[in-house]
């Protein structure tokens, strides 16, 4: 302290004020322990929150999704097949067998040594109009054989197998209409397989070669599987620069701004080639600059020349350097959609994300102006479009070269929006959790 | 009880050492708070987040100044934060607007509790540097660089809180030399 100071302002070093007795050492004492128990609660707190969190995570994730989205997988598995037939037919060990593809006849065709058959996704773009159920039966047998038994149901395979090795191929002329109603309803979509139970084919008559049947357009509609989630981290830098002087103000300021922004999401696919997602940014936003002031004095002289006063404009121009950081986290909900160019996959990005700084300092500057931002904290709201190439590097993970465009705001001291919008280059790396 | 035995014992969590340090200080500091804050219940609860932060902090207090002046430091910087929870605008003014004839010693003849009123009447961002500048003997560097604002600005903050401290003097006392 200066020893030449007013003897006031000593007096006021030194005063002492008395409190209310609400103010006393307990109070305080106790205000220590609130705080102690504070910051136990709230590691305890964070810590049950992190660990069901992840717990769910783990046991949502632990649990095989099944995609239906490229390919419906359903089978039809005739577990027992029981026929009774001549000792000719016996021999035969024909089985009746179900092919279906994209042609637009669609048979049903028996097979001596075929046992299985694929039933494609590619089913999905057939265009049957009808079809056409061939017995084939060498012998030619008519004797009665005894009903099969066929049990579909849904399973992982594509595969239809027939394990009919000695097996006739009649069927009663009685059930014919069973057989065409439930394989229209199959090629229709209104019964699918997955929903079949046991259905009993009594039996096909064997001196039949062809039966058309008069189907309408097949509707097979895809059951939506389980969308995948993905995990996403990026990372893009941003800059935005104020070339020159303006001169038309008497304070202008040049400088570059930049930002450095740290994000990772969790991110649902959604129909449509669309996901949305949630997920925590950590931005940096440092701006370096110049200013300039130009300062017009008038000065009133005497010229002894004409004898009279004289007004003198002098300008005065000071510089200075001024700078100023915010770091902010933020909370960006995504919207991304993909699409295809020449064949090159592209994913357009919108976000959109309401945060807080977590520092702020220095002087934030715009062309024409600047003020303090004092080291508190505030709200924030930024906003995010990309556009950029992906590139698939495994089946899982995908790196995105992401050109983009960037707005920052923040709230000042004054409770005013400073604004200011980048443009920058990001990578971002996106994993899907299927 | 000296400063390190206080020190010592605060450190150990001697209640008899912090309740000394309370009563020693704690009247002092709660004028100093006052200086800053708006009114008396924030000056209070300022003091008192003070003293959490005092006990709290004992151990990296390492004798480079006395006690009392870290623990002052303590209490500018807690009713600074105070007074920022309220957003308060720094107004700036031109360089020359602060060649303003003051003199330090006008003050010398006034009461201590009217400097106090005085004090507390002016706007928060001339209170907070004049008190830091003028009564806690910081300097504009140190100023700027614990409010993060100019050294101009704190300048001005500081040329406009005398000039309003002087023209209360005027109002109360017009004509000084009489």
């Amino acid at each position: 302290m200066n020893s030449n100071q007013p003897e006031w302002i000593k007096d006021l070093q030194e005063l002492e004020t008395s409190y209310s007795p609400q103010t006393n050492f307990d109070e305080v004492m106790n205000r220590r322990k609130k705080k102690r128990r504070g910051f136990i609660w709230w590691t305890t707190r964070s810590s049950v929150l992190l660990l069901i969190g992840f717990g769910s995570a783990y046991v949502y994730f632990s649990t095989p999704a099944q995609n239906a989205t490229t390919k419906i997988k359903s089978s039809v598995t005739k577990t027992s097949s029981t026929t009774t037939s001549s000792k000719s037919a016996s021999s035969d060990k024909a089985s009746t067998l179900l092919n279906s593809n994209s042609s637009a006849t669609a048979k049903v065709e028996s097979f001596e040594k075929s046992k299985t058959l694929g039933l494609t996704s590619n089913s999905q773009s057939s265009k049957t109009s009808s079809l056409r159920v061939r017995t084939t039966n060498r012998t030619r047998n008519k004797r009665a054989i005894q009903p099969q038994t066929i049990v579909l149901a849904p399973a992982g395979s594509q595969e239809i197998e027939s394990n009919t090795a000695d097996k006739s191929t009649s069927i009663p002329t009685e059930t014919l209409q069973e057989v065409q109603q439930r394989i229209a309803q199959i090629f229709n979509g209104k019964n699918r397989l997955s929903r079949m139970n046991i259905a009993t084919w009594k039996t096909i008559p064997s001196d039949i070669d062809w039966i058309d049947l008069d189907l309408k357009e097949p509707e097979i509609k895809l059951r939506p599987g389980k969308l995948p989630w993905y995990v996403e981290f990026s990372a893009i830098t941003g800059s935005n620069t104020q070339i020159d002087f303006d001169n038309q103000q008497n304070l202008s300021i040049l400088g570059t701004q930049y930002i450095a922004q740290y994000q990772g999401s969790l991110l649902r696919e959604f129909q449509n080639a669309t996901m949305w997602g949630l997920g925590l940014s950590y931005t940096e936003w440092v701006g370096n600059g110049q200013w300039r002031n130009i300062e017009e004095t008038i000065t009133k002289t005497f010229d002894s020349t004409i004898m009279d006063s004289v007004l003198t404009s002098k300008f005065n121009t000071t510089t200075g350097m001024i700078n100023y950081r915010i770091d902010k986290i933020s909370l960006p909900i995504q919207f991304r959609f993909h699409t295809q160019i020449l064949k090159i996959p592209i994913r357009l990005g919108a976000q959109l994300a309401p945060g807080i700084t977590t520092l702020t300092e220095g002087n934030y500057f715009t062309e024409t102006s600047f003020a303090p931002i004092n080291r508190q904290r505030n709200f924030s709201f930024d906003g995010k479009l990309t556009v950029g190439p992906m590139i698939p590097i495994t089946d899982q993970f995908t790196i995105i070269i992401e050109p983009s465009w960037v707005f920052q705001t923040f709230r000042g001291s004054n409770n005013q929006w400073n604004a200011k919008s980048f443009t920058g280059l990001g990578i971002g790396m996106i994993w899907s959790l299927r | 009880m000296t400063d390190k035995e206080i020190v010592e014992g605060c450190i150990r969590e001697d209640r008899k050492c912090q309740k000394f340090l309370w009563e020693k200080h704690s009247r002092k500091l709660m004028s100093l708070c006052l200086r800053y804050c708006q009114n008396q219940e924030e000056a209070e609860d300022a003091l008192m987040e003070a003293y959490v932060k005092i006990y709290d902090n004992m151990k990296t207090f390492k004798f480079q100044s006395s006690l009392e002046t870290w623990m002052r430091r303590i209490c500018v910087n807690i009713s600074i934060n105070k007074i920022r929870a309220r957003k308060f605008n720094w107004q700036d003014i031109s360089e020359n607007e602060y060649q303003i004839g003051y003199d330090d010693h006008a003050f010398d003849q006034v009461n201590v509790d009217q400097i106090m009123k005085f004090i507390g009447k002016l706007p928060d961002g001339y209170r907070t540097i004049f008190n830091m500048f003028a009564i806690e003997g910081y300097s504009h560097k140190e100023i700027s660089d614990t409010l993060g604002i100019d050294e101009g600005t704190s300048r001005s903050q500081l040329a406009k809180a005398r000039k309003a401290l002087q023209s209360m003097l005027h109002q109360l006392n017009p004509n000084p030399h009489e």
